[in-house]
């Protein structure tokens, strides 16, 4: 689907037809192209057709889980939790053949990402919901004329599938609360505009509920602005997040589909870690 | 008729009900649709009664002998269950209006036409005396009228509680004006009463008026009991004397039904008769049957149940039933619309050709409420068009329900771009339905204007057919702003988005952020909740920890109803605000006080706004109700497309202004032959949608002009509603951003 819409200008007050863009998950990053729609469709392929749809009422995540879970996969213990992330978070593979891990590649498990009250992230203590959490760098490396282009993939397992829902919600807040967020010190995202669809709605048949933040990037180090695209999933207890920001020389279909791609590696390898094997 | 209520069944026995036909002391009478696709009413008996094993006797026993009833006049029992925990009786359902209905409307019936009901009706009640029954409530709200005879309802079983007066003295069974003088004095009425009571009937036919008067009802019992019959007006010898006969004070006096049947000339007609009405209330008979027909949820097509969610699995075989069965269910659904486009069609005292418009929209589904006060809107625009002179062509409606669907939308938009004479379409109703219809309709480019799916946008389309001819949900977060932020001393706006909304309170909650930063530099606290929750009180706690002076939420009415609650008992009275999808009876129903004075900016406007005077006067005529929302927004998008087809084929005085429009648009060039002077050639669609796009028009509820990009309004204008004293008032329009 194609329903970009122009910016016209820059001013400080977002025209409604960006917003429209974004808000409607129209930009190809929400477009849920890929392997994972297709892998998933069968199962929810359905839910447009025969659910009633509405006026406005979203179709209930409770009624569209992507995949039948096998119960006794699904971890109940921080061990469990932090084996299955091991199977499921990406890896530089994931990305394509150009994208290698970054130094330090993985986060500290003793902490997640966390903005903060000034809208600046950072690292703290996750909350008591969480059974593990790892944040996982990457980057496609400069060349000539062209700078790096940084990745991150997070895999977060919560106790309950509803303390899921709430990260969601939460993630959807602090894009609400800070359209301009500092990543650290020289870095910068803004303005942001986020998407979110639950399964069901438009074309999002890949998880109960998945979130799409575009904007710009601008860093004291890679200069900018550049693109920045954010994608979040949730299905069950599990969320699966990437970031990819970009750089000179990067364009930003070449950002997006590098972020659905590690994102629709991570659905699947989440699919398979907990469905159930007849 | 009216809408099914929470409490009521799905289904009674193999009938799948629709709506509500009345409800009564003994029980509630539904409409429902059997299996084969046969309308019926179905009388339930409430649980009170149920229980009573007198009462459940009685009920078996004359439900038994109703069966037993066999007259072309008197309506069928086509099924009973009288052991089920809540016993029901099914009559045959005959879309006519009722005997007094058409007198109200038309005045008294021709000595003939008196005649044939007396005929008629007194071989019904033949029957009805024949299997052992009495009527006991013969008026002529049981006598429903049809262009080949008259049918007589409701005989005579539960009768006891459903039709009772109070009077001084005692509790009465029947209607007083149509009883008997011995049911009057308490003794157990007999089949006479009932010959006395159709006198009374005949009586009414003939003159407009009860024989024994208005007014209190002691005074018209004693009437009935002493007073002669009041049979002024009724000059025809015969007749006079047929209904005196009927209306002896003494039982034994009358004659019998069967009697009856005998006395009345041979000459007037019997048996399966066209011609015992006059022409104008044939006519009469068939535009209110048109309009019974037409209410919502009749000719509605149904599957057996709704198809839940898929589960993994079965889901490929679940789908291609449910397509199967929804394209064999589809049919009968086109069929219902043709025939009633046809008969609405039909020209009255005028020539010339109708073209169509569509109207696609939930009748029965999620926002069944919406789609059906938008079939009426655009109704009243087509009849009001059709009764303007000088058009070369008249408008007839075509209506098709998608039951708030995606894939039954499809195949709605499907089916009005299969018809040739369809020129546009009115609807989708609902976000889903519009983004599951909009390919198809692109394809064909058949100009389609929604004015209540209001994402913010939908995938462009080649054609550009698509028009949302009301603001967006994104769009109205302006004027919420507007309205809330510049009050003195509100500085700090929390925004509740509750994802159960879906993407209409995503899409709402969203903005109103943005918005309120942007515009008003107002600082916000924005909180979301995930679908599903349920507990609202830590979050609406901290909203009120962060010192919001007001709040606006977004998501559905029942969550609203749950934020109301924890509002109030926080003592919370700052400006409360939430979108208008909430607006409705059920937010209204569970919030309870706490609703007072929330406030809604909503797209649609109000009987009670100067503007919509003349229409909500025209909708009280046709429908005998009050606008609904979204009535008149239908009603402008009718019009606006009337006058963009007016300004195409030209609308001259004479009605010969007809010229071949423009080709070159969609590739298919017309025959440049002139038109006949009688027949003047549609637009092409394309053509059409050109025209759409470019009209400007001043409608009921907002001025409309679209833009050229995506179709969509141009402008925010929308309205703004309070709850006062459980209702939704409306103050006027909302405001508009002053920067």
């Amino acid at each position: 689907m194609d329903c970009r819409v122009p910016l016209p200008g820059n001013r400080s007050i977002l025209p409604l037809a960006l917003i429209a863009m974004v808000l409607t998950g129209c930009s190809s990053t929400a477009d849920g192209s890929g392997e994972a729609e297709e892998r998933s469709a069968p199962a929810n392929g359905g839910a447009g057709a025969g659910s009633g749809g509405s006026t406005g009422a979203g179709q209930s995540a409770d009624a569209t889980e992507a995949f039948r879970p096998d119960t006794a996969r699904l971890p109940r213990t921080p061990a469990a939790a932090r084996s299955l992330i091991d199977r499921v978070i990406a890896d530089a593979d994931s990305f394509g053949a150009e994208v290698v891990k970054r130094s330090p590649y993985e986060s500290d498990p003793a902490t997640w990402p966390v903005i903060d009250e000034d809208c600046v992230w950072q690292r703290r203590k996750p909350a008591d919901s969480v059974l593990a959490t790892l944040t996982r760098s990457f980057e496609v490396p400069a060349v000539a004329g062209r700078g790096p282009l940084r990745l991150a993939a997070v895999v977060t397992v919560h106790r309950t599938r509803e303390d899921a829902t709430w990260e969601m919600a939460e993630s959807i807040e602090e894009s609400m609360r800070c359209p301009t967020q500092k990543l650290r010190e020289g870095e910068l995202i803004g303005p942001l505009l986020a998407a979110a669809l639950l399964g069901g709605e438009a074309t999002q048949t890949h998880s109960e509920d998945s979130l799409s933040e575009t904007g710009q990037y601008q860093s004291s180090e890679l200069g900018g602005p550049h693109h920045y695209s954010w994608q979040q999933a949730q299905n069950l207890q599990f969320t699966v997040a990437v970031t990819g920001k970009g750089a000179k020389g990067r364009t930003e279909r070449e950002v997006d589909e590098l972020v659905v791609q590690a994102q629709s590696a991570m659905l699947a390898r989440l699919e398979s870690a907990v469905e159930k094997q007849s | 008729m009216d809408d099914l209520r929470p409490g009521d069944p799905a289904r009674i026995g193999g009938h799948r009900l629709v709506g509500r036909l009345g409800a009564g002391g003994m029980g509630v009478v539904y409409l429902g649709r059997t299996d084969a696709g046969a309308l019926a009413a179905i009388k339930v008996i409430l649980p009170e009664h149920a229980g009573d094993e007198d009462f459940r006797a009685r009920f078996r026993r004359e439900a038994e002998a109703a069966r037993r009833v066999d007259s072309p006049w008197a309506v069928p029992v086509t099924d009973a269950d009288t052991e089920a925990e809540r016993p029901w009786i099914a009559t045959e359902f005959v879309p006519g209006p009722t005997l007094s209905g058409v007198v109200a409307r038309r005045g008294p019936l021709p000595v003939r036409s008196v005649m044939a009901l007396g005929r008629l009706l007194s071989r019904a009640l033949a029957a009805v005396h024949g299997a052992g029954l009495v009527h006991r409530d013969v008026k002529p709200g049981n006598v429903l009228l049809t262009a080949d005879g008259p049918r007589l309802i409701d005989f005579g079983i539960a009768r006891a509680a459903d039709t009772t007066a109070l009077t001084a003295t005692g509790l009465l069974v029947g209607t007083p004006g149509f009883l008997a003088p011995e049911q009057v004095s308490g003794s157990t009425a007999g089949p006479e009463g009932d010959v006395f009571s159709l006198g009374c009937l005949l009586a009414y036919a003939a003159t407009g008026r009860t024989p024994f008067g208005g007014g209190a009802v002691d005074a018209v019992l004693y009437r009935t009991v002493r007073a002669a019959p009041d049979l002024d007006g009724v000059d025809d010898a015969s007749l006079r004397a047929l209904l005196e006969h009927c209306l002896a004070k003494e039982p034994g006096e009358r004659p019998s039904a069967v009697g009856l049947d005998t006395l009345i000339p041979q000459d007037v007609p019997a048996g399966a008769a066209a011609g015992w009405l006059p022409e104008d209330v044939v006519r009469l008979i068939a535009d209110l049957s048109i309009a019974l027909l037409a209410l919502p949820g009749i000719d509605a097509t149904v599957t057996d149940e709704r198809p839940g969610p898929p589960r993994p699995g079965s889901t490929r075989r679940r789908t291609l039933l449910f397509a199967a069965g929804g394209a064999v269910l589809l049919g009968t659904g086109v069929f219902g619309a043709v025939r009633l486009t046809r008969e609405e069609a039909a020209p009255r005292g005028k020539s010339g050709k109708s073209w169509v418009i569509g109207v696609h929209a939930d009748l029965t589904g999620p926002g069944a409420a919406a789609g059906r006060a938008q079939e009426r809107g655009v109704r009243l625009a087509v009849d009001r068009f059709n009764s303007r002179d000088g058009h070369p062509f008249r408008l007839a409606v075509k209506v098709l329900d998608d039951r708030g669907g995606a894939g039954r939308s499809t195949r709605v938009a499907e089916e009005f771009t299969r018809d040739p004479e369809v020129l546009a379409v009115i609807g989708p109703t609902g976000d889903a339905a519009a983004e599951a219809a909009l390919p198809a309709y692109d394809e064909a480019a058949l100009p389609v204007l929604t004015v209540s799916a209001l994402q913010i946008a939908f995938p462009a389309r080649a054609n550009g057919s698509f028009f949302q001819a009301a603001p967006s949900y994104a769009a109205l977060s302006v004027p919420v702003v507007s309205r809330i932020l510049p009050r003195t001393g509100v500085k700090r706006l929390g925004i509740l988005i509750n994802r159960s909304g879906g993407q209409a309170a995503y899409q709402a909650g969203y903005t109103a952020n943005l918005m309120a930063r942007d515009l008003t530099g107002a600082t916000t606290h924005p909180r979301v909740v995930p679908p599903g929750t349920t507990d609202f009180g830590p979050v609406v706690a901290d909203l009120l920890a962060h010192r919001r002076d007001a709040v606006f939420y977004a998501g559905d009415a029942a969550g609203a109803a749950r934020v109301a609650h924890a509002l109030a008992s926080l003592s919370f009275t700052g400006p409360r605000m939430a979108q208008h999808t909430v607006m409705g009876a059920e937010f209204l129903e569970r919030a309870g006080a706490a609703a007072e004075g929330w406030e809604f900016v909503a797209p649609f406007t109000h009987a009670t706004a100067p503007a919509a005077a003349t229409f909500a006067a025209a909708h009280q005529g046709r429908f005998d109700a009050e606008p609904a929302a979204w009535s008149a927004e239908a009603y402008d998008a009718a019009e606006l497309v009337a006058r963009a087809l007016a300004g195409l084929v030209g609308g001259g005085a004479d009605g010969t202004g007809a010229r071949a429009t423009p080709s070159g648009d969609g590739g298919s060039a017309r025959p440049t032959r002139p038109p006949r002077k009688a027949e003047t050639v549609p637009p092409t669609r394309s053509a059409l949608t050109a025209a759409v796009a470019a009209t400007r028009y001043e409608g009921i509820s907002r001025s409309y002009t679209f833009d050229k990009d995506n179709q969509s309004l141009v402008g925010r204008h929308a309205h703004l509603y309070r709850v006062e004293n459980r209702r939704y008032r409306y103050l006027g329009p909302a405001p508009e951003w002053k920067s």
